[in-house]
């Protein structure tokens, strides 16, 4: 505490030091000093008003003796009242100090300092320079509509310059030079968060120039990042495309705090998750394929990093959902086929993943992944193109279309046979993607437990201990098991509770078996929601599984 | 509708209360009352803010109010339909700038900023931060070279054209021009004629603002020629070129300067009484208005000729001041373009 304390005085000389500084020298390097620190400045002021709202003027002038002379300072930078977190802070720390008692001749002195400052704040004098002719902004009008008028017109001559245009035409003008690029890009940053100011963002965001060097400051771009993030601004989406091409951390840093937000849901609604997806700026210019590549990129090191959660493995499917929807909603005559979004996989392939499952005849969706598994078979099979990055492309493939991995794992317990085999090789590969021996030994694992299954959902009495016989036959087998082959099995069984003819009589019953650990439990509940989500979309036919679906997640989280 | 605009009335009274000293005996009530009110007829602003008809109403109900508050009240500031979207910061501004609010209130309206995250706090820091944007955009154009612009110039001159435009709504064209000569004649010199000349060069030259300034400008000789006086000869010739009256204006005022010259034979040179009127000056005036657009070069030429007519069609230097100036300028432009070539 006392260190904190310490710290707090040494802070306190450096920011006077700035203050005194920053007001001494008008140049546009100390401009440029003042807009860098504002966050710094920001939480230093913080820290004071958390002290200061603890104490009475005459503590706080003990403490900080020179804290008036700060404030006051701070207060007449424009960079730093233009800046809203300081502005705030600024105003807090100032009715902190106002004494509505004054005890003596100070307090009474610095309450009337406090007044002169605010009115300094609000009243439109001292705006431009003497020759200017301030007449005309006091003439009858409100300060706030002065303040918008003129910040309209500066705005729009600087988003002139930028563009090169001709002015009311009464200037033709030079363009701006990629250094004074970089200076307005400085010292705008303060400004940004106000509607007024919209337009010369955009206008920076979109200014090209052919040269190497990127005009517009790092500073500037990153706080544009972190406003749209919070919402502060609103920006059209060429702009957010140019400022995400511009600066790639911006745009790695959109995707991280989208993944922080699904990873955060309660509960595993991909309602919910589609909601927060649409709702991110990052559909809206996912189209453009480098903004496309990274934000799969970011997906597939998250994937690595968490060997596969299937959280993770959800987050995937229903952005990739929500991107393909987009697209096939968005009316533009240049927009890239679908396929050339996934460059790494075979294009039939791809196509195939890409079909929706409603644009196919129920019919059909058994054919369909007898060719998707053969296609992937094949590819992953193939002697020259066989190594474990090829494997790992084909299996992060289908991480993107999981619905219809969803869909074998049905269709493998209610239809017939014949492309059992496909079906089950599909599964596998999905929590397996390795190569042999160990696809084959959860091959044979899970053809096991899978017939077990079928067998079971013709037999009339169906039960609990029944069902756990099928699949904990013996204890031997269950240790010896790969543990991909538990998660095939975790699959089959929520698949048979919910699409098996007596599996709902018993679904409730046997969920908690399923559910032993916090893992299992979590594994499950996620499959559950994937499940009665996919069906929503599906159709009406399949409402009692959908309030299964719900009723078993309650059951879970109780 | 007629409630809202009573209402609307009643409501700008409060606000013009607000800034007056009135408002010592305003209490903790009257001033709850006076947001409630700012909460109401910004819920009002959004509503009808794209409702061409209802708008239109209350702007010209507004337009009525502001002018019977300015009657009677000194300092009044106007109160327009866009204000109506930020009343309560007006209000809060207003109220907090006022040495006659009681103690008491003042204080109420230090303890809603003493907490960041109270809504008062969010509406002053907009005007707060409004403040601070126009003067860093104003330090950016003036601090970074290469801004031929001027925007608060601009502002102003917005600024006076939405101010005319609304004081001269619905009087006869005798009256407008008598409001205008009062409003312009309390803007100091030279200012006013910054701000009418950027009007005349922004403005398009059939409206009816522009058609009064220049009106004003033109009606009064004396005043023209301090115009013409203390502007550019560039934006004089720009102006001349979109507007002919101004154009006529103004070749006789530079006729009349030319004709008030007189030839020292001692040190070959025209002579004028006053240094604003030098030969020099007489010269750049002329060849502004010869580099313009063609139908201003040729009226300036037909005006030149005309004027070497009267004076006998002499071609000898040190008779006409017309003969000798079109030599002068001819021989420069022909050099610029030697130059340029």
């Amino acid at each position: 505490m006392a260190h904190d304390a310490q710290n707090l005085v040494l802070s306190f000389e450096y920011w006077l030091n700035k203050a005194v500084e920053w007001g001494q020298a008008t140049t546009l390097e100390s401009q440029q000093d003042v807009c860098l620190h504002l966050p710094k400045l920001y939480e230093f002021l913080h820290q004071i008003y958390e002290t200061l709202k603890q104490m009475n003027f005459t503590v706080a002038i003990q403490r900080f003796p020179l804290i008036g002379q700060l404030v006051g300072r701070l207060c007449w930078n424009p960079f730093v009242v233009g800046y809203e977190g300081c502005q705030k802070i600024l105003m807090c720390c100032l009715c902190c100090l106002y004494s509505k008692e004054p005890q003596n001749p100070v307090e009474l002195k610095a309450n009337e300092w406090i007044w002169n400052l605010l009115c300094h704040l609000l009243s439109p004098s001292e705006l431009g320079d003497a020759e200017a002719c301030p007449f005309l902004l006091t003439l009858g009008y409100t300060p706030t509509a002065c303040y918008s008028e003129l910040i309209k017109n500066m705005v729009l001559s600087l988003v002139t310059e930028l563009k090169g245009n001709l002015l009311n035409g009464l200037n033709i003008q030079r363009r701006m030079s990629a250094d004074r690029v970089h200076a307005v890009s400085v010292l705008c940053t303060p400004l940004l968060t106000l509607p007024e100011v919209t337009p010369l963002l955009e206008a920076l965001l979109t200014y090209c120039d052919w040269g190497i060097q990127e005009p517009l400051s790092v500073q500037f771009l990153a706080a544009v990042n972190e406003a749209l993030l919070q919402k502060k601004i609103d920006l059209s989406d060429s702009a957010v495309l140019c400022l995400w091409l511009r600066h790639l951390p911006s745009l790695e840093k959109t995707v991280l705090h989208l993944f922080e937000r699904l990873i955060s849901i309660q509960g595993h609604s991909l309602g919910d998750m589609e909601c927060i997806i649409k709702d991110s700026l990052l559909l809206r210019v996912a189209h453009h394929p480098s903004v496309f590549r990274i934000i799969d990129e970011i997906f597939r090191n998250a994937l690595l990093e968490t060997d596969g959660n299937s959280k993770v493995l959800t987050i995937i499917q229903v952005f990739t959902q929500c991107f393909v929807q987009a697209h096939q909603e968005h009316n533009s005559q240049n927009k890239l086929p679908l396929k050339t979004y996934f460059l790494h996989n075979h294009p039939l392939l791809v196509m195939a993943l890409l079909k929706h499952p409603l644009d196919l005849p129920t019919a059909l969706w058994c054919q369909h992944l007898k060719g998707i598994t053969e296609m992937l078979k094949a590819a992953t099979e193939d002697t020259d193109s066989r190594s474990h990055r090829s494997l790992f492309e084909h299996w992060f493939l289908l991480i993107h279309f999981g619905v219809w991995v969803d869909i074998a794992a049905e269709l493998l317990l209610t239809s017939e046979t014949e492309t059992s085999d496909a079906l089950l090789w599909l599964l596998a590969f999905y929590y397996n993607p390795h190569e042999n021996p160990q696809m084959s030994q959860t091959l044979v694992e899970a053809r096991v437990a899978s017939d077990r299954l079928v067998m079971l959902s013709c037999s009339p009495t169906l039960s609990v201990p029944k069902l756990l016989a099928a699949v904990v036959a013996d204890s031997t087998e269950t240790s010896t098991r790969h543990p991909s082959t538990n998660r095939i099995i975790q699959h089959l069984l929520v698949t048979h509770l919910l699409f098996s003819s007596r599996g709902h009589t018993i679904a409730k019953g046997f969920i908690t078996h399923m559910t032993q650990t916090v893992e299992t439990a979590y594994e499950v509940s996620n499959m559950l929601a994937r499940t009665a989500h996919r069906l929503s979309i599906l159709g009406l036919k399949y409402q009692r599984q959908i309030k299964l679906a719900h009723e078993l997640l309650q059951e879970i989280s109780v | 509708m007629e409630a809202i605009l009573e209402n609307l009335e009643r409501f700008v009274e409060v606000l013009a209360v607000s800034q007056s000293d009135s408002v010592k005996d305003w209490d903790h009530l009257t001033v709850q009352r006076a947001f409630q009110w700012c909460s109401y007829f910004q819920h009002i602003h959004q509503r009808f803010q794209t409702h061409g008809l209802i708008r239109t109403a209350l702007e010209d109900r507004l337009c009525v109010i502001n002018k019977e508050l300015k009657t009677s009240m000194e300092n009044y500031r106007f109160v327009s339909f866009e204000d109506l979207g930020f009343c309560e910061e007006i209000l809060y501004a207003f109220l907090l700038q006022n040495p006659a609010l009681p103690k008491v209130l003042y204080e109420f309206l230090l303890s809603e900023l003493k907490d960041g995250s109270k809504p008062m706090v969010n509406c002053i820091s907009r005007i707060i931060r409004l403040k601070a944007a126009s003067q860093v955009l104003l330090s950016i154009t003036s601090i970074l070279p290469n801004s031929l612009f001027e925007p608060l110039l601009l502002t102003q001159a917005h600024s006076l054209i939405k101010y005319l435009e609304s004081r001269t709504k619905h009087l006869s064209q005798e009256e407008q021009l008598d409001r205008v000569n009062e409003v312009l004649s309390r803007i100091p010199r030279p200012c006013v004629f910054q701000l009418v000349s950027t009007v005349l060069a922004i403005d398009d030259i059939d409206t009816n603002i522009s058609k009064l300034l220049e009106q004003w400008l033109v009606e009064d000789v004396v005043l023209f020629e301090s115009f013409c006086s203390s502007l550019h000869c560039e934006l004089l010739a720009k102006l001349a070129a979109r507007n002919s009256k101004l154009e006529a204006a103004y070749l006789s005022f530079l006729t009349k300067w030319g004709q008030s010259m007189e030839y020292d034979t001692v040190n070959g040179c025209w002579r004028s009484n006053t240094f604003e009127r030098a030969w020099e000056k007489l010269q750049d005036h002329f060849s502004w208005l010869l580099k313009g657009p063609q139908t201003l070069r040729e009226a300036t030429q037909s005006t030149l000729k005309n004027l070497i007519a009267q004076d006998g069609n002499f071609n000898v230097c040190g008779i006409s001041i017309w003969t000798d100036l079109l030599l002068v300028i001819k021989g420069s432009l022909s050099g610029d373009g030697a130059d340029s070539g």
